[in-house]
């Protein structure tokens, strides 16, 4: 990526912090091609054994973008927001083309991704987003740590830090999402 | 839930998650006293917490290692499909100004085991060689720098054929104009003998444009053992398939897989198109039960089986037709898919059908029911041959017809008869392979310039050289003939290796062949060719752990028969470390374990040898363990008596006689049962005459004279007629001479016999052979010639390599300077 071009993301995330749509627009296409190129740079280059993690892909995605300049927390913070909603919103797209593909019956789903969700998960990915979307509606902050733990891989101290909370607050808000989650998803709510 | 209801949800749950037991309860009674639908609410909260898996909520997504990277030509764009071989990814070209899509199959490598991947080397080659407007050509394949083996074929976008024909709402008709092109691709494929073993609809793509494509062809076989793994519950698994639905009785009863089970196939494929409904599986059943069914039921007609509206249309011809390709023994289906294709177009065209009258090799089995044969295949194949000649005298079918017929039969023996001939009776394999050389030499004479053809040949001679007298497996003696076939491989394989010296089929040819030819020269004693075979068939090898234990082995054998035992015990520590990494990685591969005990027999024979034998009993005693426990086949029998041997010999020489005579007797006895079952196997009856040779030494050893005696009696009266064959083999020579020259029985004392026969000996192998010359020495001593008894050993020590500083000296050196020594001051 051109030098211009880095500032320009820098800019960008600062406009966007700023409430700036336009900025927020840009952003979002910068981030994803970015995941996309760093993903299949990585595919090209290391052995295969290795699987990368989403959070790799996003944090080495940002380090590009930002060219290592020194960027604010609130920038950093923002970034990752960005790119786990993105990463949400591919994958429960590809999660909905693949699940549709596989009632068809198979061969010409296609997919225009480097990251790849195990086939025994596609399920999970779309019954995720729709029972998020609800405690999103309860709890927009908890919304957030379930998007970036479950969609972009972030550990717990990471999400504190991106998120400017706890570390304890982040376990207990997980530990509760993760309760109601788990019982929306299995039906074992007592009505 | 609204936002301030779920706050103080969380919060009475997030304390309560704090405490636990008594204490919880008590917490909840005081937080909920007012509130009863609050503490519901949080007790399945708890209940789900606990509950909550962590697998569920780990990080969705990984990424695909295959993405982006370049496998051969192609770079790898994207997932089309996922399944238990591995995924298929869609590729493009764009070195060139087209570009060119395909697709490329990744092969899951823990489906491959290191003798799999070999022939998926070798094999893929064959299958990139068909090329049918019906068939999804195979473009390239491989191996990735990380060791993903990958196919690369061309991309198909189309549906499978059954949902293809319910989707277009085919009528019947159009059904069977579908299903023609098939029959046609797949006899096509048949001729370039190459089986599909796994026809169904998954691996039939209609085009959007209405053509019928065949995937995988050949896939199955290459797969063949890791479809094996990947099926529980089957006990003969060689030939399973993955799903039984397509499956002919012969692949679920683990039988020999022919061009007549891809017709069992096309038959099945056929009813299902036709009646929407599979002739054996039903909902209900497990796949136990339609296996059973497969084999042992009787399939509802098609015209019962379809909806009433295709009823009248399927009585009759068309019941007859796929029912017929569907017979349940091979030989009484349609004699090849264009025979099924030729009664389709009869149907369609209202002439009378061929299914009406019995197929001709309905009457070949009836032939073969006859003359009842020992082995089914060879009855088979017997079969086969019968129906040829039918066909030759019948004029039915025209020179093309039987040329393609003919290279249908060398597949079949080649192919689906190696097994049997391996492991078979000797007169069984002999009698099939004048006739397998009588169909090669004719094919050959028409392959000129046809490299798949060619390089088929060379397959075809060299199976049948190895048949024919190779003492690497079992032989019928027929040395001559042997070298002469392979001879004719090699000849073909530098024909195609001069043409393409780049192409790995063409090198591997040219690779075996070698290989092969020093097999043959090794035994007879030219030695120093065969080991210029054998390193230039390892130079147009690859580096796998397979070949290098193979040829290596042969390698260390030939420097044990040029008397440098510690250059073999070298090699053989190569092999061995081969063994163990092939071992490691299949740890439950048989033929793993076998050739890790093979090198530690071996080495404990060239340790003794090199005048190093500590450790030589506990190397071969872990190589009896091996054998001890391996399925009894004439091959581990033999492998056992042989570590037996050794265990004996090594024992005699640690001052152990008592133990090396059991050793001993155990192993004749070994090789006895070996003979008495494949009396005219000369490998067995060699060994049994080493084994009587070493009883009696070690009968002497412990003064049982008696029993030595009548042992030598009977070794020399079976060795006589041996011997005095034209061309009598190396080994009744030296054994022969060795007993006349040590027995201290005067009766059996034949000098002038024991020179002629030594004489002989030193003929044979061209006077290079030390051995040779000390019993020739030995013989002159008896007689009282010492002056050429003297000179004899002397040339002897002179063919012994030079003996090594520091090391201690070999044995054989030390025993050959001693008996010069003896002759030298008139001992």
């Amino acid at each position: 990526m051109a030098a211009d071009e880095i500032g320009n993301v820098t800019g960008l995330l600062r406009q966007y912090r700023a409430g700036d749509q336009d900025a927020s627009a840009k952003l979002i296409a910068a981030a994803y091609d970015e995941l996309h190129r760093v993903a299949r740079r990585c595919m090209g280059n290391e052995r295969s054994s290795h699987t990368l993690q989403a959070t790799a892909l996003v944090n080495e995605a940002f380090l590009r973008l930002t060219g290592g300049a020194n960027v604010e927390w609130q920038d950093r913070a923002h970034f990752y927001g960005v790119a786990a909603r993105l990463m949400r919103q591919i994958l429960v797209d590809y999660s909905r083309k693949r699940s549709a593909g596989k009632r068809g019956g198979g061969r010409q789903i296609s997919l225009d991704d480097a990251l790849v969700v195990s086939d025994d998960r596609i399920e999970d990915v779309v019954a995720m987003d729709q029972v998020l979307a609800r405690l999103e509606q309860m709890d927009p902050r908890q919304g957030r740590i379930v998007e970036l733990r479950f969609f972009t891989g972030l550990s717990v101290e990471e999400i504190a830090e991106v998120m400017d909370i706890s570390t304890p607050t982040v376990k207990r808000e997980w530990a509760s999402a993760k309760a109601w989650l788990h019982r929306e998803l299995t039906g074992g709510h007592l009505r | 839930m609204s936002p301030e209801r779920w706050q103080k949800v969380k919060g009475v749950f997030e304390a309560a998650l704090e405490l636990d037991g008594a204490t919880r309860a008590s917490f909840l009674n005081q937080a909920c006293e007012t509130d009863a639908s609050l503490r519901t609410e949080v007790e399945s909260l708890l209940a789900a917490h606990d509950d909550a898996s962590s697998q569920f909520f780990a990080p969705i997504i990984t990424t695909d290692p295959m993405l982006g990277r370049h496998v051969g030509t192609y770079r790898i764009l994207r997932r089309i499909g996922a399944g238990g071989m591995g995924a298929v990814y869609l590729a493009s070209r764009d070195d060139d100004q087209f570009r060119r899509l395909a697709a490329v199959k990744a092969i899951r490598p823990d489906l491959l085991d290191d003798h799999t991947r070999r022939r998926f080397e070798n094999e893929r080659h064959t299958l990139a060689a068909l090329e049918h407007p019906n068939i999804v050509k195979l473009l390239d394949g491989g191996t990735t720098d990380d060791g993903i083996p990958y196919l690369i074929m061309d991309y198909v976008e189309g549906q499978p054929i059954d949902r293809y024909c319910r989707d277009s709402g085919l009528t019947l008709r159009e059904r069977l104009a579908l299903f023609r092109p098939l029959c046609a691709a797949v006899h096509y494929a048949h001729q370039n003998l190459v089986v599909h073993r796994d026809l169904k609809p998954a691996n039939i793509l209609v085009s959007p444009q209405g053509v019928p494509k065949l995937l995988d062809f050949g896939i199955a076989k290459l797969l063949r053992p890791a479809y094996a793994a990947a099926t529980v519950g089957f006990t003969r698994t060689e030939a399973q398939p993955m799903t039984p639905e397509f499956a002919s009785p012969e692949q679920i009863l683990g039988q020999p897989i022919t061009t007549a089970s891809d017709v069992y196939a096309l038959g099945v494929l056929l009813y299902v198109l036709l009646t929407d409904a599979h002739p054996f599986h039903e909902e209900s059943k497990s796949s136990h039960q339609m296996e059973r069914a497969i084999c042992e039921g009787e399939a509802k007609k098609p015209s019962d089986a379809a909806p009433p509206a295709w009823t009248r249309q399927l009585k009759g011809d068309l019941d007859l037709i796929i029912l017929t390709a569907m017979r349940k023994e091979p030989q009484r289906r349609y004699a090849s898919a264009e025979h099924l294709s030729e009664d389709l177009r009869r149907f369609l065209s209202g002439e009378p059908l061929a299914a009406r009258g019995d197929t001709i090799l309905y009457r070949a089995q009836k032939f073969v029911i006859r003359h009842k044969a020992a082995v089914t295949a060879t009855a088979i194949a017997a079969a086969l041959l019968v129906a040829l000649g039918i066909n030759d005298h019948s004029n039915r079918l025209k020179a093309e017809r039987r040329f393609q017929d003919l290279r249908s039969f060398a597949n079949f023996a080649i192919q689906d008869l190696d097994k049997a001939m391996r492991d078979g009776l000797t007169p069984a394999r002999k009698s099939l392979t004048v006739r397998a050389l009588a169909y090669l030499d004719g094919l050959a004479r028409e392959a000129k310039g046809d490299t798949a053809l060619q390089l088929e040949l060379v397959a075809g001679y060299l199976k049948v050289a190895d048949v024919q007298g190779n003492l690497f497996v079992a032989n019928v003696g027929e040395q001559a003939a042997a070298n002469e076939s392979a001879q004719k491989a090699f000849a073909i394989a530098q024909e195609v290796y001069r043409r393409d010296s780049v192409s790995a089929p063409a090198r591997a040819a040219l690779a075996r062949s070698r290989e092969k030819l020093g097999d043959l020269l090794g035994p007879s004693g030219n030695r120093t060719e065969a080991l210029d075979h054998y390193r230039q068939a390892l130079e147009l090898s690859t580096g796998e752990s397979l070949p290098a234990f193979r040829i290596g082995s042969k390698v260390a054998q030939i420097q044990g028969d040029a008397f440098d035992p510690a250059a073999a015990l070298e090699s053989y520590r190569g092999c061995e470390r081969a063994g163990l990494d092939w071992v490691a990685k299949n740890p439950d591969d048989p033929v793993a374990r076998n050739a890790l005990a093979l090198a530690r027999e071996r080495i404990a024979w060239f340790a003794m040898l090199s005048g190093e034998p500590s450790g030589a009993e506990d190397a071969v005693r872990s190589a009896i363990a091996t054998y001890e426990v391996a399925t009894p086949t004439p091959r581990s029998r033999r492998n056992l008596a042989m570590a037996y041997q050794t265990l004996a010999e090594v024992q005699k020489r640690t001052a152990k006689s008592n133990e090396a005579l059991a050793s001993c007797r155990r192993s004749l006895a070994l090789s006895e049962t070996l003979l008495e079952a494949d009396p005219q196997n000369s490998q067995f009856a060699i060994d049994v005459v080493q084994e009587k040779t070493l009883l009696i030494e070690l009968l002497l050893a412990v003064n049982d004279q008696p029993a030595a005696k009548s042992e030598t009696a009977g070794l020399l009266a079976q060795l006589k007629p041996r011997v005095s064959e034209p061309k009598p083999s190396i080994y009744y020579l030296a054994n022969f001479v060795a007993i006349l020259t040590t027995t201290p029985f005067a009766e059996f004392l034949r000098p002038e016999e024991a020179i002629s026969a030594a004489r002989k000996a030193v003929e044979i192998t061209a006077s290079a052979d030390p051995e040779s010359l000390d019993l020739l020495a030995r013989a002159y001593a008896q007689a009282g010639q010492r002056t050429e008894a003297i000179a004899a050993e002397q040339k002897a020590i002179a063919l012994l390599p030079p003996a090594r500083a520091g090391k201690p000296k070999p044995e054989t050196r030390t025993k050959l300077e001693t008996a010069l020594a003896n002759f030298q001051s008139g001992k």
